[in-house]
């Protein structure tokens, strides 16, 4: 007890004296909230961890659930970027959502995002299509840390992470429209199981998700494949 | 606060004969127009009104012998106009607040109206100015219409014309040389560049302008001067970004002559964005840090920043370009809805050909593995073909048949059989 009033004290102390040496985002900030009630509920202190590297394995779910995630963060009036190392983004979806980097190479994401951690102004940075060695990892999670930011890797980093998520789809989890044959022509929707891990932490939740068709149906009649054209 | 007049009546009525003798009087005037009723204007705001007329009078003199040129001075451009062409001297000179009574005893006609309303006038008794100006406004406008008030107004020494455009304000620079010495290496100079750079920033702030680039200017001892151009992609007023950069252009510059001044102004400049602060909005309070992160990414790629713009091609890989977006917008981004989450695609830049093991169902062929970095992955079901099939509009044939796929390990893959080649690829998937 002793030893937190002292801490208390000198924080005080330090913030009358030196105001502008404050920095800018105190560790008293909250979680970055995910925006999906259920997810928040299984993360820890109700959304990822500021100023600590989460990573989410890659597979179905990572990037609905972070990009959710960044539109929630843009929502709160702070902001959220998104380094997409491999260029595989696509689709009008993205003009709402976490600002979008496309670096020409995957070391210059890595450096982009250690210039976005460090400067405090993003709430949410994610890295996806960037393979890096353990010790970028470590730089990233200090810049993390100085900056409080959530760091998010998709794929990676495994080790040096404070929270680990995974997700799929399990077989029965893919909601297939059928028709009166039973082949599968459309699907609506997908349930997927998320699982969290960290330190004294695991938790596991489904969540049901819409597939996006953005820019994907080709035929006219959505409930019905497309005849036209091709050759046989 | 004086306009000078020159008028002769030897002078030609058109414009192009005095726009020559116009550059010569710049000497005396530091503006002068031409008007193309055959009237030269010299801006003497700021200036001793008398001497410089005098001087330009004298300067037509020497410039056009023998001719008989006649000056009118005063504050309202219409009443030294008529001081000029009605005058017998060389030289009126009109004391303000007095341009009206000057005006009043002349003739409508040196305000050179309109031929039609002149007459209109003189119809009336109205020959003078003053008689005009005695009018109410609404009378003359009521009778005479929008021309018959814009004389009226002359009449009255209400002009409102524009004859020299307002100058723009010099753009912030500072200059720093060295009578005593002179510099060979171009990093001695950063300890004078890095005061220039405080002065030329400040100047910025001030006018509530930001930077996009500024110009090095080294003058050199034997004569001429380098001009580098230093950017930065995110206009600030901020020296510390500047400072870097400046620093940066010294260090690899080869100078042919050792420098014996420095000179740096802004070049192109931006107004500078300014919103209502609120602290508790947690963009606003970050935006400085920000604006300082992104100066440095952008300066390593441009177009850093991106957002999707929707394209009118048949084929998926080329439906979306990028934009690039504005460093505001990151720095001050607009407050957005929140939205719901949703399995998305993701497409491969190119089409990743593969081996695919296949199946007759339906009396269609359906992919039921694919083979992926030396794995087999089955696939349990699938759902296609959608057809797409064209290529005149593009200037390439295709036709492919797309199947979404569900693997044995839980993914949906988006493939498609190339019906030309009969060959499968991996366009994207779902994550």
């Amino acid at each position: 007890m002793a030893t937190a009033a002292n801490l208390a004290s000198l924080r005080n102390l330090l913030e009358r004296r030196f105001p502008d040496a404050l920095p800018l985002v105190h560790t008293t900030a909250g979680a970055v909230s995910t925006g999906i009630e259920v997810l928040d509920q299984a993360l820890p202190a109700g959304g990822f961890p500021r100023g600590r590297l989460s990573t989410w394995s890659q597979g179905p779910g990572a990037t609905a659930f972070l990009h959710a995630t960044g539109r929630a963060v843009l929502a709160s009036g702070e902001r959220a970027a998104w380094i997409d190392g491999a260029g595989v983004a696509s689709g009008s979806g993205w003009a709402e959502g976490p600002f979008l980097l496309r670096p020409r190479e995957p070391i210059q994401g890595l450096r982009w995002a250690e210039e976005l951690l460090r400067s405090s102004g993003f709430a949410l940075v994610v890295i996806t299509g960037t393979y890096a060695a353990d010790r970028e990892w470590v730089r990233l999670s200090r810049a993390a840390r100085e900056g409080g930011s959530a760091l998010v890797a998709v794929g990676g980093a495994q080790r040096m992470a404070a929270l680990r998520l995974t997700s799929c789809i399990p077989p029965w989890g893919f909601g297939w429209r059928r028709d009166p044959q039973g082949e599968p022509i459309a699907l609506p929707w997908v349930t997927l199981q998320v699982r969290v891990m960290g330190l004294g932490w695991s938790r596991e939740v489904e969540v049901q998700l819409p597939v996006d068709d953005d820019e994907l149906r080709l035929s006219v009649e959505p409930a019905l494949a497309d005849r036209r054209g091709a050759t046989r | 606060m004086s306009y000078v007049c020159l008028w002769s009546p030897r002078w030609p009525t058109a414009a192009a004969p005095l726009a020559d003798l116009a550059v010569l009087l710049l000497s005396e005037a530091p503006r002068i127009s031409v008007d193309v009723r055959g009237l030269v204007w010299a801006d003497a705001r700021g200036l001793p009104a008398s001497r410089t007329a005098v001087a330009l009078c004298r300067r037509v003199q020497e410039l056009q012998e023998g001719v008989d040129v006649r000056a009118g001075v005063a504050t309202v451009p219409v009443a030294a106009e008529v001081a000029a062409r009605s005058s017998e001297s060389s030289l009126t000179v009109l004391e303000p607040g007095y341009e009206r009574a000057f005006l009043a005893p002349h003739p409508l006609d040196l305000l050179t109206p309109d031929p039609h309303l002149l007459n209109l006038l003189r119809g009336v008794g109205i020959q003078t100015c003053g008689a005009l100006s005695e009018l109410p406004r609404e009378a003359v406008e009521v009778r005479f219409g929008a021309a018959g008030s814009a004389l009226w107004r002359l009449a009255r020494a209400d002009d409102r014309r524009l004859l020299f455009r307002p100058v723009p304000p010099e753009r912030p620079s500072a200059a720093f040389e060295f009578p005593d010495y002179s510099l060979a290496e171009a990093g001695r100079l950063l300890f004078p560049a890095n005061a220039l750079l405080e002065s030329v920033c400040t100047g910025l702030r001030k006018r509530g302008e930001t930077a996009r680039t500024l110009l090095l200017e080294l003058g050199l001892e034997g004569g001429g001067a380098i001009r580098e151009r230093v950017g930065i992609g995110v206009p600030t007023a901020e020296r510390r970004l500047w400072l870097p950069r400046v620093r940066a252009r010294l260090d690899t510059l080869a100078l042919p002559d050792r420098v014996s001044g420095i000179r740096l102004f802004a070049e192109e400049t931006e107004t500078a964005g300014a919103r209502q602060g609120d602290f508790f909005d947690p963009g606003f309070a970050s935006a400085a840090a920000v604006e300082e992160a992104l100066s440095r990414i952008f300066d390593s790629q441009e177009a850093a920043f991106v957002q999707p713009r929707g394209e009118p091609h048949p084929l998926p890989e080329a439906r979306t370009s990028w934009v690039p977006l504005e460093p505001r917008d990151v720095v001050e981004p607009a407050r957005r809805e929140k939205g719901a989450a949703a399995l998305r695609l993701h497409l491969l830049p190119e089409p990743q050909p593969l081996p695919v093991r296949v199946e007759v169902r339906g009396g269609t062929l359906h992919p039921r593995a694919f083979r992926e970095k030396g794995r087999w992955h089955e696939l349990p079901a699938s759902a296609g073909p959608d057809r797409l099939s064209g290529g005149h509009a593009v200037g390439a044939p295709y036709a492919r048949e797309y199947f979404r796929c569900q693997t044995g390990d839980g993914r949906l893959v988006w493939l498609y059989r190339d019906a030309r080649t009969d060959t499968w690829h991996l366009q994207g998937w779902w994550a």
